[in-house]
């Protein structure tokens, strides 16, 4: 009876691995959880604070579906400024997330046969909305010898007169990895050449630990042909607000507002109020954060390399350490599922995102550090057995 | 460079609704004194007790992510209202959150429709059904009524060859007319389903804005035989006054629930979790909704009274929602029928600053979407405006 797309949809099994979590915790269980990309902290208060003036100012109704325009132009001008770009509030469309920029693009961009790179491992999303849609995934590897990176000859190989469209991810989700500005260079001269678009997802673009963020939109060329998904999920610590939005040529976002109006209409409304004053008000409170997960990154990623038969190199952004486990003898998945069952470790396993995660477990460390110290002592306790 | 769009982007053309509404309210910036009857969405403030809860919410804070279906407690909520309303039991899996009554359709249309299918749709139809339908290369069958007042029949299906769809769309009270289905003429389109095989989705976003001595009829309480069929559309926006909250139900079998979510789970995740939080205290509100229907209702009258005098104007009184479907083709010009609706509205907000929808969109050439949605005073002076541009229009 279904829809016969439905059958090419995948999971984000961190979902999945959250609710077999909690069941077990329902059972009595203590479990660490370091499965899902959501940070712990709560919304800084002066963006709370701007979100209850907001309901009682009446922000409860309908607004233009691409964004109430004062808060796109706070979103252009942020962009502007933090990415050293040309771009106004035209360019802007604000979503429920950036969750919804990866399927409005693509809804609008890609036709049924046509090709979409996208990096493997990678956000698991990528890959079932390029299916979905009909066209053909082309996963770019990322190997950890490369520092969850490729090679521009990689890339290339992959090309053909068929793609439209890579998706970059940086920092990225799950190895943390960061592309160097020799990477965007090349990889913005093969886009030019082979005229394809480039979704860029930086989500993560404060979460960085060395060095600052470059976006890709700034290489000669760049800025027609990308689409830049931010949000405020991450940085603010909103997940549950939802909240965010893409920055792309004025064309390519008419289109997607129109998506957007007939699919879900517009962002609620109280959300983007307090998503404008998270850009203009202070940073203090998401500095803190970048700050604390950075000592969590350096204490997980040091009591890693310590467990036999782990290697785990340090990323360099985003709350995601991607530690090999190949030494262990398992495969990833029946990793995942023994940590989880028998050491009461809630991680994933580096095939959630995608074929080429096999031999690596992903840990997220958005959970406190007496938490991580706890998940390392019963990593280290598997490690142990499996290794006799 | 050459923008290479997909062919989505080319079908889906911009709701007029909205787009009219912006050009009104660009006027409005320049502070002309523009009457807006374009846009459907209650004039009033969300209820207190709702932004009261959101605010609860904000202070406590762990709004994170929820399940992409909804946060369990809302889910059951609705399970537990919408099983008194609609008269079934219903389970919490049963029940889905979404960004607004549009994106239930969405996902309910997306996970059913292969490339080709088709889907009946009564005429008129909100804007929205045939740009959906549209998207998913699917094709819309349009159902037009041969009786006055806007309301289908089992002869109608079946003229239409409406029994070779996927799906049949159902709106009661409908946008743009605001007729309001009986019981028993549910009934009869129930007994026409009874011999078909398509889902239907009912679209009940206006179920507490009904004017009538019997009320909103819920399609499942006439069909509760037919509930695996059956997709109920429904949401907070209209009763509640919530629509920039991005609050919407959807009721249905679980396995179809099931792929609802798995394909939110891509497009958006879950639903705001705040406003998640908030809806938990909507249904203690009902005082609230009815007291909204009723101002709707007296609005609606005030607007009846002053339009019916207008020469050349012809409509049906609206039972439910909040708009009034007038016949134009009275004053367009008999030599130039195509367009008309469009050139009235223009001549409208032109002259008198009223802004109105023409009704081609709908479906109905020669006709104009009034919304009520705003006061008494507002709404008799834009009568009055009407029958002065009428007298001005050139056809
Ligand atoms: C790489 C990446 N992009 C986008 C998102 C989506 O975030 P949002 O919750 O704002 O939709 C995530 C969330 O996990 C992510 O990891
Ligand atoms: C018939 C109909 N269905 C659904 C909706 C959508 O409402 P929501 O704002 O909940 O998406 C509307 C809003 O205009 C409508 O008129």
């Amino acid at each position: 009876m279904l829809a016969k797309r439905m059958q090419r949809l995948g999971t984000e099994t961190a979902f999945v691995v959250l609710a077999r979590a909690r069941a077990l915790e329902a059972q009595g269980r203590d479990i660490v959880h370091l499965e899902i990309g959501e940070p712990d902290f709560d919304t800084p208060a002066n963006i709370v604070a701007k979100g209850v003036a907001a309901l009682q100012g009446g922000e409860t109704h309908y607004g233009p579906a691409a964004g109430k325009p004062e808060v796109r132009k706070v979103f252009a001008e942020y962009i502007a400024r933090d990415r050293g770009l040309d771009v106004g509030p035209e360019n802007v469309v604000v979503t429920p997330g950036g969750k919804p920029i990866m399927y409005f693009v693509m809804t609008a961009l890609v036709d049924e046969g046509d090709e979409v790179i996208y990096p493997n491992p990678g956000f698991p999303i990528y890959e079932s909305v390029i299916n979905f849609l009909g066209a053909k995934s082309v996963p770019l590897q990322l190997s950890e010898a490369k520092d969850f990176s490729f090679d521009i000859a990689d890339l290339e190989r992959l090309v053909s007169d068929r793609t439209k469209l890579l998706i970059l991810n940086s920092p990225q989700n799950p190895t943390g990895g960061v592309l160097t500005g020799a990477d965007l260079d090349a990889i913005a001269r093969l886009a030019v050449k082979h005229d394809f678009w480039v979704l860029s997802d930086e989500i993560y673009s404060k979460i960085i630990y060395e060095g600052t963020h470059e976006s890709i939109a700034t290489r000669p060329g760049m800025l027609e042909r990308t689409i830049i998904l931010d949000g405020h999920s991450k940085t603010y610590a909103m997940t549950g607000w939802r909240l965010g939005y893409g920055v792309m040529p004025k064309e390519l976002a008419d289109a997607v507002a129109k998506l957007q109006t007939n699919c879900n209409s517009c962002t609620a409304s109280f959300t983007q109020i307090a998503g404008a004053e998270a850009l203009t008000g202070p940073q203090d409170a998401a500095a803190a954060m970048v700050a604390e997960f950075r000592a969590r990154r350096d204490l997980l990623v040091a009591g890693l390399n310590e467990i036999p038969g782990i290697t785990c190199r340090l990323p360099r952004g985003a709350f995601y350490v991607f530690p090999n486990v190949s030494q262990l003898g398992r495969k990833s998945s029946e990793l995942e599922s023994l940590l989880l069952d028998k050491y009461g470790v809630a991680a994933l396993s580096g095939t959630a995102f995608g074929k080429f995660g096999e031999g690596y477990l992903r840990f997220s460390y958005a959970n406190s550090q007496p938490q991580i110290r706890k998940a390392l002592e019963r990593v280290r306790a598997m490690s142990a057995d499996l290794l006799g | 460079m050459e923008m290479r769009l997909g062919w989505l982007a080319d079908v889906i053309d911009d709701s007029p609704t909205l787009k009219l509404d912006g050009q009104a309210k660009q006027l409005l910036a320049r502070g002309e004194p523009v009457i807006n009857l374009t846009v459907g969405e209650p004039d009033f403030d969300t209820p207190l007790r709702i932004r009261e809860a959101a605010h609860r919410a904000l202070d406590e804070g762990g709004n994170g992510y929820t399940a992409s279906a909804g946060l369990p407690a809302l889910r059951r909520k609705v399970a537990d209202y919408y099983a008194a309303r609609l008269g079934v039991s219903i389970s919490p899996g049963e029940v889905i959150v979404s960004n607004g009554a549009k994106q239930i359709l969405y996902n309910a249309l997306s996970i059913l429709l292969n490339q080709g299918d088709e889907v009946a749709v009564p005429v008129p139809y909100w804007v929205t059904y045939p740009a959906q339908i549209a998207a998913l290369r699917a094709r819309m069958i349009p159902v037009v009524p041969s009786h006055p007042g806007w309301k289908i029949t089992p002869e109608d299906l079946d003229r239409a060859g409406a029994g070779r769809a996927k799906a049949l769309i159902l709106n009661t009270p409908s946008n743009p007319s605001g007729a309001v289905y009986t019981r028993a003429e549910l009934e009869a389109l129930a007994e026409y389903c009874r011999k078909t095989s398509f889902f239907i989705l009912t679209d009940e976003i206006y179920e507490d804005l009904v004017y009538t001595g019997e009320g909103h009829i819920p399609l499942m309480t006439v069909a509760p035989d037919l509930r695996h069929r059956i997709v109920t559309v429904t949401g907070l926006s209209k009763s509640y006054a919530m629509t920039g909250w991005r609050i919407g139900f959807g009721i249905a079998d679980e396995k179809a629930i099931g792929a609802m979510t798995r394909l939110q789970s891509h497009s958006t995740s879950n639903v705001n979790t705040i406003a998640q939080k908030a809806s938990l205290a909507a249904f203690d509100c009902r005082d609230e909704v009815e007291a909204m229907a009723a101002a709707f209702r007296a609005r609606r009258d005030a607007l009846v009274a002053d339009l019916a005098s207008i020469p050349g104007l012809r409509f049906l009184v609206p039972d439910g929602a909040f708009y009034l479907l007038a016949d134009v083709s009275g004053l367009v010009d008999p030599e130039r029928p195509v367009g008309g609706c469009w050139r009235l509205a223009e001549h409208l907000l032109q002259t008198e600053k009223l802004a109105v929808v023409p009704g081609e969109p709908f479906g109905v050439p020669n006709h104009l979407r009034l919304s009520y949605a705003a006061g008494e005073t507002t709404l008799r002076e834009a009568a009055a405006r009407f029958r002065r541009a009428t007298a001005t229009f050139g056809g």
